[in-house]
C-alpha cells in the first residue's frame, strides 16, 4: 500500500498551497467609502478580498513574509483594529491579535474559527493506526514547551488548507459583511458562490492528483496540514509536533527517520517560513529529498505562486507539472566526473555537468562524439562506469520513477510492424505512470489527448502511424513523451530528417513545454531550428565537454564545435573544461526553484 | 454434421478452437518484437519435456509445459545479459532441446515408445479429455494475462528501449511474454505439432497486419483469423484425410497470399488513381493560392481549390508544390500505402 511514490502527495499538496501572491501588502490608503476590513493573515485577507470585491477594502495585519504566529502589533495596528469596520481574525492563532480584538475590537470582530469547524490536534492522532501511535506521540510530546502559540487545547487552526472549510468560512463572512453593508448583499453572496466554485474545483483537482498517490504519509517539519490530511485521507507526521521552531530530540529524529525509510517516503517537506535544517537532517538521515510545502500562512517574495488559487486556472496537467518542479528543486541533471559507456568501454569520459530544473539545453557534437551516449546514460540505457550521474535528485540507477523523465528516441519512424494508431502509440507514454496493472483512466486519456493536441495531431488521432509522414511520426513520438507529463524531457536528434514545417511545429511545442517548467535536454548536431528555445549549449567532443555556455557562443565557434583541429593551443580535453567565457554559465531564464 | 458425431473430433475441434484463439493473441507480440521464430525454438525445447514425460510415464503435456517455460525464461535471461552471444546461445538451447527430445524418446522402453511424429506434426485425433481440460486451463490463463498486461506487452514489444527508458519492467514483461509463448506452444502441440506452432502464432497476425488500422484491431482480427483457419483446417483434414497441423498452416498461408495480393492490387489502383488525378492537374498547370480565382475549400489540414467542380489539393514534394485531385470529402490517395510502408 505504501510505495515510494509519495511525490504525488507532494505534487498535489504543493499545488494547493504553494500559491501565494507577492504583491498583497496593499499600501493604498483605505478609502472612506466602502467597508474597511482588517484581516489577521493572508488566507483570511484573500477570502475577504474575494468575497468583498469592490465594496470592501481589505488590509492584512501580518506583513508579507512575516510568520503570522509571531505577529506583534504596533500601537498604530491596534488603532487600525479600532477604526476598522470589521476585524477578521482567527481566535487562538495569533495571540497578539486576540488581545487587540478584545480590547479594541468592540463588537466589530469576527472569528473565522466559528465557521470553520476546527479540529483539535488530538483528533488527528486518534485517526492514526495504532501501530504508529508511538511515533506520533514522539512527534507531539513537546506540545507544552513549543513556541507555537495555539494554546494548550491544541486546536489545529490551519483550516484554510481544506478548500471546503475555506469556502464555508467565505459564506459566513459574506453574511457578516451583509450585516455591515446590506446593499452589498447580492455582491457578497455572488462572490462567495464564485469563490466556492473555485475552491471546489481546487478540491477536485487535489483529489484527482492524490488519487495517484500510493504513499499516504506526508512528513513535514510543521504539523500544519491536519485539514488537508483529513480531507484527502493522508497521514501527516510532523517532525516536531506543532512547533515550527522547537528542535526535536535525537530520539524523535531517529523515530521519524525510521518511519520515513519504512514507509518509502521520498520527500520531506520544509516550510517557506520555517528553518529547513530539521527537515534536512531527517531527509539526509533517511535518504529522502527535501522540498518546500507552504501552509499559505503568510507571504514572502520567494513564494512561487500568485495567490491561493492562481496556477490552477491553467489546465490541470500544467499545474501538476509546475508543482512537481517546485517540489523537486535542485538540479535536474548532475554529472560528477561521470564516465558513461557500454560494456566496459567508456565513451563519455569523466565529465561534469549540472543542469538546473527548468533549463533548456542543447547537447551538441559531431557523430561519435558521445553526445547520444551522454543522454542514454541519463536514461539508464547506457552504463555509468565511473563517477556520479544524478537525475531529478536520484542516482540514475535508483531513480524509480522513471516516468518523470520523458524520452524521444533518435528515430525517424515509429517502430513496430503491427499497425498502431496515434492514440495507441501516445498512450504508451502514459503507462509508466500507472504501475503494472492499472488501466488508463479518464485523467490519463485526457493527458494523451492533450499531448497529441500539443503537437497538432489531434485530427490524426485514430490514423495508423504508418500513414503519417516522417515529420509527423516524430511529432507522435514527442507526444508520447509529453503524455507522461515529464519533469525532464530528453530528445535525441528531434529535428534530423524532418521537414521545415515540422521543425517549426516542434520548436513551438518545446517552447510551450519549457515555459511550463519542464527541463529540456536536446541532443542534436545542429541547434539551429530550435535556437529560439534552447539557451544553453553543451558541446561534446571525443567524450569530453569542450564548451558549456550560451547557445550563441557555441554557434560562434566554427561548426558549433564540430572541429577538432582548432583546439590546438587550448587545454581542451580536460574533463569539464570550458573553452571560453567560463563565467557565463547561468541561463538567461533562471529555473524555478523552491521558494525556501 | 457427421464430423461432430465422433467424440474425438469434438475434442479435436475444441482443441483447435482454443489454439486458434490463443496462438495469434500471443503471437502478435512476437511479430511486433520481430521475434517470430521464438515460438519455433520453444517448440524444440518442449520436445525434451515431452520425452521426459514419456520416459517417466507422466503426462507429456505437463512436462512439456515445464520444459518450455523454463526454456523461455532462460532465453529471456540470455537475451537480457549479452548481445553478442545471445544468438548462439539461443541456437544451442533450441537444437539441444530437439536433440535431447529425440534421444530421450529413443530410450523409451519398447511398447511405450511414442510416435515422434505425433508431437512434431500434431495428432489431433488422439487428444484425450484430460488433455482438453489442461488446454482449457492454459488457454484461460494465457488470455487472462494478455488481457491484463496487453498494453504493457505492446509497449515493450513496440519499443523496448523506450520502455526501459521510462521505467517499465522490461525484463519481467519479456519473461512473462516468453512464458506465455511457452504455454501456447504446449497448448498447440497436439493440434499443429511442435514444428508448425510458430506458423499459427505468426501467419494470422501477418494477415491481420495487412488490413488493420490499429493494434487493437490487429489483435482481434488475428484471433478471428486464427479461429477460422484452425477450425476449418481441422474440419478439412477430417474429410481429406490429411494431417490437421499441416492443413491448418497451409490454409493460413493461402489466406495470407490472397490478402497480400488483394492489398497490393488495392494499393496499385490507389497509386494509379493518384497519378491519373495528378495528370489531370498537370494538363492545366496553375499555382493555386489566395485570390487565384478558384474558391478555396478547407479540407482536413490543408486547403483544396475548387477547380471547375473538382478539387485540387496541394501538398509539398521535393520538387515543389504538387496537386492531387481530391474527390469525396475524406478520400486521401495514399501517398504511402499501408502495405508498402515497410
Amino acid at each position: 500500500m505504501f510505495t515510494r511514490r509519495s511525490r504525488w502527495a507532494g505534487v498535489a499538496l504543493t499545488t494547493a498551497v504553494l500559491a501565494i501572491t507577492t504583491g498583497c501588502g496593499s499600501d493604498d490608503a483605505a478609502t472612506d467609502d466602502g467597508v474597511q476590513v482588517l484581516a489577521g493573515f493572508y488566507p483570511l485577507e484573500w477570502a475577504a478580498e474575494r468575497v468583498g470585491g469592490d465594496r470592501v477594502s481589505v488590509e492584512a495585519l501580518t506583513p508579507p513574509g512575516g510568520e503570522p504566529h509571531d505577529l506583534e502589533l504596533t500601537p498604530r495596528d491596534v488603532a487600525a483594529v479600532e477604526d476598522a469596520d470589521l476585524l477578521v481574525y482567527l481566535a487562538g492563532f495569533q495571540p497578539a491579535l486576540d488581545e487587540a480584538a478584545e480590547t479594541a475590537g468592540g463588537d466589530h470582530t469576527w472569528d473565522a474559527g466559528d465557521a470553520a469547524d476546527l479540529l483539535t490536534g488530538d483528533a488527528h492522532d486518534d485517526e492514526h493506526d495504532a501501530e504508529h501511535d508511538a511515533e506520533e506521540d514522539a512527534g507531539h510530546e513537546d506540545g507544552e514547551d513549543h513556541g507555537h502559540d495555539h494554546g494548550d487545547d491544541v486546536v489545529d487552526p490551519h483550516f484554510w488548507l481544506d478548500p471546503a472549510r475555506l469556502a464555508d468560512v467565505a459564506d459566513a463572512l459574506a453574511d457578516r459583511l451583509t450585516e455591515l453593508d446590506p446593499e452589498g448583499a447580492d455582491t457578497f453572496t455572488t462572490n462567495a458562490a464564485a469563490l466556492r466554485a473555485d475552491l471546489e474545483a481546487l478540491d477536485d483537482e487535489l483529489r484527482a492528483g492524490l488519487a495517484d498517490c500510493a504513499v499516504s504519509t506526508v512528513v513535514t517539519a510543521h504539523d500544519a496540514f491536519g485539514y488537508l490530511a483529513e480531507r484527502y485521507g493522508l497521514e501527516v507526521v510532523g517532525i516536531n509536533g506543532l512547533s515550527p521552531s522547537a528542535e526535536p530530540s535525537p530520539a524523535q529524529l531517529a523515530t521519524i527517520s525510521r518511519l520515513v525509510s519504512e514507509r518509502g517516503v521520498t520527500t520531506v517537506y520544509t516550510e517557506a517560513l520555517v528553518d529547513p535544517a530539521v527537515a534536512e537532517t531527517v531527509a539526509s538521515e533517511a535518504g529522502a529529498r527535501t522540498a518546500v510545502l507552504d501552509p499559505v500562512e503568510g507571504l514572502s517574495d520567494d513564494s512561487a505562486g500568485e495567490d491561493y488559487l492562481r496556477g490552477h486556472a491553467v489546465e490541470p496537467g500544467h499545474a501538476a507539472r509546475r508543482a512537481v518542479l517546485l517540489v523537486t528543486g535542485g538540479p535536474a541533471i548532475q554529472l560528477r566526473a561521470a564516465s558513461i559507456g557500454y560494456g566496459e568501454v567508456p565513451i563519455v569520459r569523466g565529465v561534469d555537468l549540472t543542469v538546473d530544473a527548468g533549463e533548456a539545453v542543447a547537447v551538441l557534437g559531431s557523430n561519435g562524439s558521445g553526445k547520444t551516449t551522454l543522454a542514454r546514460g541519463l536514461l539508464g540505457l547506457a552504463t555509468v562506469l565511473a563517477g556520479e550521474v544524478t537525475v531529478l535528485g536520484a542516482p540514475v540507477g535508483r531513480l524509480h520513477e522513471r516516468g518523470r523523465v520523458g524520452y524521444v528516441p533518435q528515430r525517424h519512424t515509429v517502430s513496430g510492424t503491427a499497425p498502431a494508431t496515434v492514440r495507441e502509440v501516445v498512450s504508451v507514454g502514459r503507462l509508466a505512470r500507472l504501475g503494472l496493472f492499472r488501466r488508463l483512466g479518464a485523467v490519463d486519456r485526457r493527458a494523451v489527448a492533450d499531448a497529441v493536441d500539443a503537437v497538432g495531431m489531434t485530427d490524426r488521432m485514430e490514423d495508423p502511424v504508418a500513414s503519417l509522414s516522417g515529420g509527423q511520426q516524430r511529432r507522435v513520438l514527442v507526444a508520447r513523451a509529453l503524455a507522461a507529463e515529464p519533469e525532464l524531457l530528453i530528445m535525441d536528434e528531434p529535428t534530423a530528417g524532418v521537414d521545415a514545417a515540422s521543425q517549426d511545429a516542434l520548436a513551438g511545442v518545446l517552447a510551450r513545454v519549457s515555459a511550463a517548467g519542464t527541463t529540456l535536454l536536446v541532443v542534436t548536431h545542429e541547434a539551429g531550428p530550435l535556437a529560439g528555445v534552447l539557451h544553453r549549449a553543451v558541446v561534446v567532443e571525443s567524450g569530453l565537454i569542450t564548451y558549456d555556455g550560451p547557445l550563441a557562443g557555441a554557434a560562434a565557434e566554427p561548426g558549433g564545435g564540430h572541429h577538432h583541429g582548432e583546439d590546438t593551443g587550448r587545454p581542451a580535453g580536460r574533463p569539464g573544461y570550458r573553452l571560453d567565457q567560463p563565467t557565463v554559465t547561468a541561463p538567461p531564464n533562471r529555473p524555478r526553484t523552491a521558494g525556501a | 454434421m457427421e464430423i461432430l458425431d465422433y467424440s474425438f473430433m469434438q475434442r479435436a475441434l475444441l482443441a483447435s478452437l482454443m489454439v486458434g484463439l490463443v496462438a495469434p493473441a500471443v503471437g502478435i507480440f512476437l511479430v511486433q518484437r520481430r521475434l517470430s521464430l521464438l515460438g519455433d525454438g520453444l517448440g524444440h525445447v518442449a520436445l525434451t519435456g515431452v520425452a521426459v514425460g514419456v520416459l517417466t510415464s507422466t503426462a507429456p503435456v505437463g512436462t512439456a509445459l515445464v520444459a518450455a517455460v523454463l526454456g523461455a525464461v532462460l532465453i529471456e535471461l540470455v537475451r537480457a545479459r549479452g548481445r553478442t552471444s545471445g544468438d548462439v546461445a539461443l541456437a544451442v538451447l533450441f537444437y539441444g532441446g530437439i536433440a535431447g527430445g529425440v534421444v530421450l524418446l529413443s530410450l523409451a522402453p519398447r511398447g511405450q515408445a511414442t510416435n515422434l511424429d505425433a508431437y512434431l506434426f500434431g495428432a489431433i485425433t488422439t487428444t484425450s479429455s484430460s488433455d482438453v481440460a489442461v488446454f482449457a486451463a492454459i488457454a484461460v490463463v494465457v488470455l487472462a494475462v494478455v488481457g491484463l498486461l496487453g498494453q504493457r506487452l505492446y509497449a515493450v514489444s513496440d519499443d523496448e528501449e523506450y520502455a526501459r527508458a521510462v521505467g517499465l519492467p522490461v525484463l519481467a514483461l519479456n519473461v512473462v511474454l516468453a512464458a506465455l509463448v511457452a504455454s501456447t506452444v504446449v497448448l498447440s502441440m497436439r493440434v499443429v505439432g511442435l514444428l508448425l506452432i510458430s506458423a499459427l502464432m505468426i501467419v494470422p497476425c501477418a494477415v491481420a497486419q495487412l488490413v488493420a488500422r490499429s493494434f487493437r484491431q490487429t489483435v482481434f482480427l488475428a484471433c478471428a483469423i486464427g479461429l477460422l483457419v484452425s477450425l476449418s483446417g481441422t474440419a478439412t483434414s477430417y474429410y481429406t484425410g490429411t494431417p490437421s497441423g499441416g492443413t491448418i498452416v497451409l490454409l493460413a498461408i493461402a489466406l495470407f497470399l490472397v490478402v497480400s495480393v488483394a492489398v497490393a492490387v488495392r494499393d496499385a489502383t490507389a497509386r494509379r488513381r493518384h497519378r491519373r488525378r495528378a495528370d489531370v492537374h498537370a494538363a492545366h498547370p496553375h499555382e493555386h493560392g489566395e485570390g487565384c480565382g478558384h474558391p478555396p475549400v478547407p479540407h482536413d489540414d490543408h486547403v483544396d481549390y475548387d477547380h471547375d467542380g473538382h478539387r485540387h489539393a496541394p501538398h509539398r514534394t521535393g520538387t515543389g508544390v504538387h496537386y492531387d485531385e481530391h474527390g469525396d470529402a475524406h478520400e486521401h490517395p495514399a501517398a504511402t500505402p499501408p502495405g508498402s510502408a515497410r
